[in-house]
């Protein structure tokens, strides 16, 4: 017998059949661990012990009398329930209505170009480049709009 | 032979069958309802403190467990024994009002029966632990209780039910409709891990 055998058939056995007191035998790991699991069960078998209350019995019966006595209640049609179901039911109305009934938008359509008059610009005299002197180049004419001018770097 | 032919073969004689007693209740019977209290209570209490360790919650359950299988008896086709079913409904109405407890009752324990003095496993205690330390009755009670605490509802209910109550593992797959495979593989790890808690008394 296998040991996965024997730990499968020997969880819940009261007593072990001759296979498994066989493997028990040859195996010790499985003997212990068999020896412990026995020892847990007779220590929780201990609860038996715990005696249960004298009225508890009596108790019972005159709650079971009361609720008999008493007039069943619907489970699931309480007034509680049923206000509960008539709103969500409306909730749903509502959401339904929005949607089927509604009234229909129409159909977005995109800006009309707006008429601007836009005032005509000045015309401008073009100025030209501007030529400043410079003895950059040999004939003493640099192109650009303004002379170069030194810069402090170590501002 | 099935559960409820076994059950009815154990009774004494005279005695009514439950599928006697549940065929009436079901016609309105409250007093055979009454009757099948009475002959389940102690079993269905000893599941239900089990698996709560407070004697209120159990006895608060308890009462709610035969009122509510009391209104559902109608649909009790008769497929499982009485006792299946009941023991299904207490289970699953113990994990719920545990589950609703926003924070987790202290230990209330009932007493325990002076005769477990004598008990070989107690006397074996005893000399395992040798006489230094003897290990009183209520200091073992109490030890128990809090390591099966320390297990999840779904271990907790397996140990009750197997080591404690000797449901056997087919008979726990029915009532918590799962496989057998899983009432072993849950009863093997809620072992291991009581096994860790109770080092100090097992050997």
């Amino acid at each position: 017998m296998k040991c996965s055998t024997f730990r499968k058939e020997s969880l819940g056995a009261r007593e072990l059949t001759e296979a498994c007191l066989a493997h028990v035998q040859q195996c010790s790991d499985c003997r212990d661990l068999y020896e412990q699991g026995r020892a847990l069960r007779e220590l929780l078998a201990l609860k038996r012990y715990e005696k249960i209350p004298g009225d508890s019995l009596d108790q019972t019966r005159r709650s079971f009398r009361v609720a008999v006595a008493e007039p069943a209640e619907t489970p699931g049609y309480g007034v509680a329930q049923l206000l509960r179901y008539a709103l969500a039911g409306a909730f749903v109305m509502l959401l339904v209505m929005n949607f089927s009934v509604g009234p229909e938008l129409p159909a977005i359509q995109p800006p009309a170009q707006e008429a601007r008059s836009v005032a005509a610009a000045p015309a401008m005299a073009f100025p030209g480049p501007y030529l400043a002197h410079s003895n950059a180049e040999p004939a003493g004419i640099q192109y650009g709009p303004l002379p170069s001018r030194l810069v402090n770097f170590n501002y | 032979m099935d559960k409820t032919e076994k059950e009815s073969a154990a009774l004494v004689p005279g005695e009514v069958p439950d599928a006697d007693l549940v065929a009436r209740a079901q016609m309105g019977d409250a007093a055979a309802f009454e009757a099948l209290i009475g002959r389940w209570h102690e079993k269905i209490y000893s599941l239900v403190y089990g698996m709560t360790s407070n004697r209120e919650d159990a006895q608060d359950i308890l009462q709610e467990v035969f009122i509510k299988a009391y209104r559902s008896i109608g649909r009790f086709r008769g497929t499982a024994s009485f006792y299946t079913w009941i023991y299904r409904i207490a289970v699953n109405h113990t994990i719920n009002y545990r589950k609703k407890r926003t924070r987790q009752a202290a230990l209330s324990l009932n007493e325990m029966d002076d005769s477990i003095e004598k008990d070989p496993v107690f006397e074996r205690l005893q000399v395992f632990h040798g006489p230094r330390h003897e290990v009183s009755v209520s200091e073992l009670h109490e030890k128990l209780n809090k390591a099966l605490q320390t297990l999840s509802d779904k271990h907790r209910t397996v140990v009750v039910m197997h080591d404690m109550e000797g449901v056997p593992h087919e008979e726990i797959a029915k009532m918590l409709r799962c496989s057998t495979g899983t009432v072993r593989s849950r009863l093997f790890y809620a072992r291991r891990l009581l096994q860790q808690e109770l080092k100090d008394y097992v050997p």
